[in-house]
């Protein structure tokens, strides 16, 4: 049994225009443990990034709730959430930072914002930036990066600190082929050498950068989730003609 | 032998066996395994191999090296010839628009108002079939990529091809659920539409 760090309860978040109600999210509950990764795919502005933004405390929803280990995000005053966020929860996307900035100060920037003092910050970001192959972007700025990159510089500023819980949005897409599957390897270990071991939400446009998490889940046009991978309960309902391809030969 | 057995751009039991055949000198029974373990989800038939086997060397494309005890055909062995390995490397290096026979395209032009609801229910359930079949080669990729890290060095040219041929299998499978999910959810709005007096156009 994998110990929660985020589930997301009863979900449900909807756009109100001219009297109408649409909903984007129906009743979506899942749960990301510890040491798991976990990947929401869908379509375009199916509603990925709101889903996203909820499980980060960044948006509320219109009914359900979400909790960061036993801590109900809904019931935090805006700064302690403040403070969870970049600290605990760590959110990353291929927009990069906000305000236009060195990618040193980028990685150390939560750091610094949580009390570790500007220089130790520093310290921590290019150790970060070194860990993942990216020490030769510290000088550099989002704009002068490639895709490739941007997802190491991310994934530094992500692991820099010792977060709970990691969400990145679409971040992956723009890679493709070898890239996504070093990607995933190289998120795949700083997951598993995160020291207490974090948790990963991600969401994906294409199911490739999704095909190497544990649980792997489908955002529907009407809003709910759909479960493609990684269920707990086995395979009971395989047809028998596609149940053997489990028995194919693949040698190690 | 046939442009439509053998023909490049078809996927045909009978190449598939020479292919096996080439890759590796194997009995009848041998290939028959191989060839259900490879491509489980073709659906060959498992007297494919017994039948086409002698065909294929009637034709000189194997050759029989060994013949199996009497009563035995399944144990003869086959090897793939120079010619059979010419035309084998012909279908993987060539290729032709293949025809694409889909059940679902077809079955949709004959489905009328009273197959809709029961039409669902067959999508709904192939559905399902495929998120499974997604799910298994999905664990596979997952397995694999384990045992890659924990390999912590580059893996040889092989390896790599199964890994990206396991990746496509789940992508494969993950597109088939989802196209098919689209086409319930589809089908599922007709259904309530008509059921609501909405869609009645005549």
């Amino acid at each position: 049994m994998v110990a929660e760090v985020l589930s997301v309860e009863g979900v449900w978040k909807g756009i109100s225009s001219g009297g109408r109600w649409t909903g984007v999210l129906e009743d979506v509950s899942f749960d990301v443990g510890r040491g798991e990764v976990v990947a929401i795919v869908g379509r375009r502005l199916g509603g990925k990034t709101t889903l996203l933004k909820i499980a980060a405390g960044m948006e509320r929803p219109d009914r359900g709730g979400v909790s960061l280990g036993s801590q109900r995000l809904a019931g935090l005053r805006d700064r302690a959430w403040a403070r969870l966020l970049g600290h605990e929860i760590v959110w990353i996307d291929r927009d990069g930072p906000r305000l236009d900035m060195e990618v040193s100060k980028f990685v150390g920037w939560p750091l610094a914002l949580h009390g570790r003092g500007r220089r130790h910050s520093e310290q921590l970001a290019a150790r970060a930036l070194e860990r993942v192959g990216a020490q030769e972007c510290s000088g550099r700025h989002w704009a002068e990066l490639s895709n490739w990159q941007r997802v190491l510089v991310g994934l530094a500023r992500a692991f820099a600190g010792s977060p709970r819980i990691v969400i990145i949005d679409d971040l992956l897409d723009a890679l493709g082929g070898r890239d996504t599957e070093k990607a995933s390897d190289l998120l795949r270990l700083l997951v598993e050498e995160s020291e207490p071991r974090c948790g990963v939400l991600m969401s994906a446009s294409e199911g490739e950068s999704a095909i190497f998490a544990d649980q792997e889940f489908s955002l529907t046009r009407k809003g709910t989730l759909k479960l493609l991978s990684g269920r707990p309960s086995g395979d009971a309902d395989v047809k028998p003609f596609l149940k053997h391809a489990e028995t194919r030969a693949h040698p190690a | 032998m046939s442009a439509s057995t053998l023909g490049s751009g078809a996927l045909s039991p009978q190449m598939m066996i020479l292919g096996l055949v080439v890759q590796q000198e194997d009995t009848i029974a041998g290939v028959a395994r191989r060839l259900n373990n490879q491509f489980p989800s073709a659906r060959f038939s498992r007297t494919a191999a017994y039948k086409d086997l002698p065909i294929l060397a009637s034709k000189g494309y194997v050759r029989l090296t060994e013949k199996g005890p009497p009563n035995e055909p399944t144990l003869d062995r086959y090897q793939g010839t120079p010619d059979g390995a010419k035309l084998f490397d012909g279908w993987l290096l060539h290729t032709e628009p293949p025809g694409v026979r889909d059940v679902l395209q077809c079955k949709l032009e004959f489905v009328t108002r009273e197959h809709l609801a029961a039409f669902i229910g067959i999508v709904r359930e192939d559905e399902q079939a495929y998120t499974s079949a997604h799910d298994i080669a999905h664990n596979r990729v997952r397995r694999e990529q384990r045992s890659r890290l924990a390999r912590g060095r580059p893996v040889d040219w092989r390896v790599r091809l199964r890994g990206i041929q396991s990746k496509d299998e789940a992508m494969l499978w993950s597109l088939m659920s989802k196209r098919l999910g689209n086409l319930r959810e589809e089908l599922e709005a007709v259904l309530d539409e008509i059921s609501n007096g909405a869609a009645d156009g005549g």
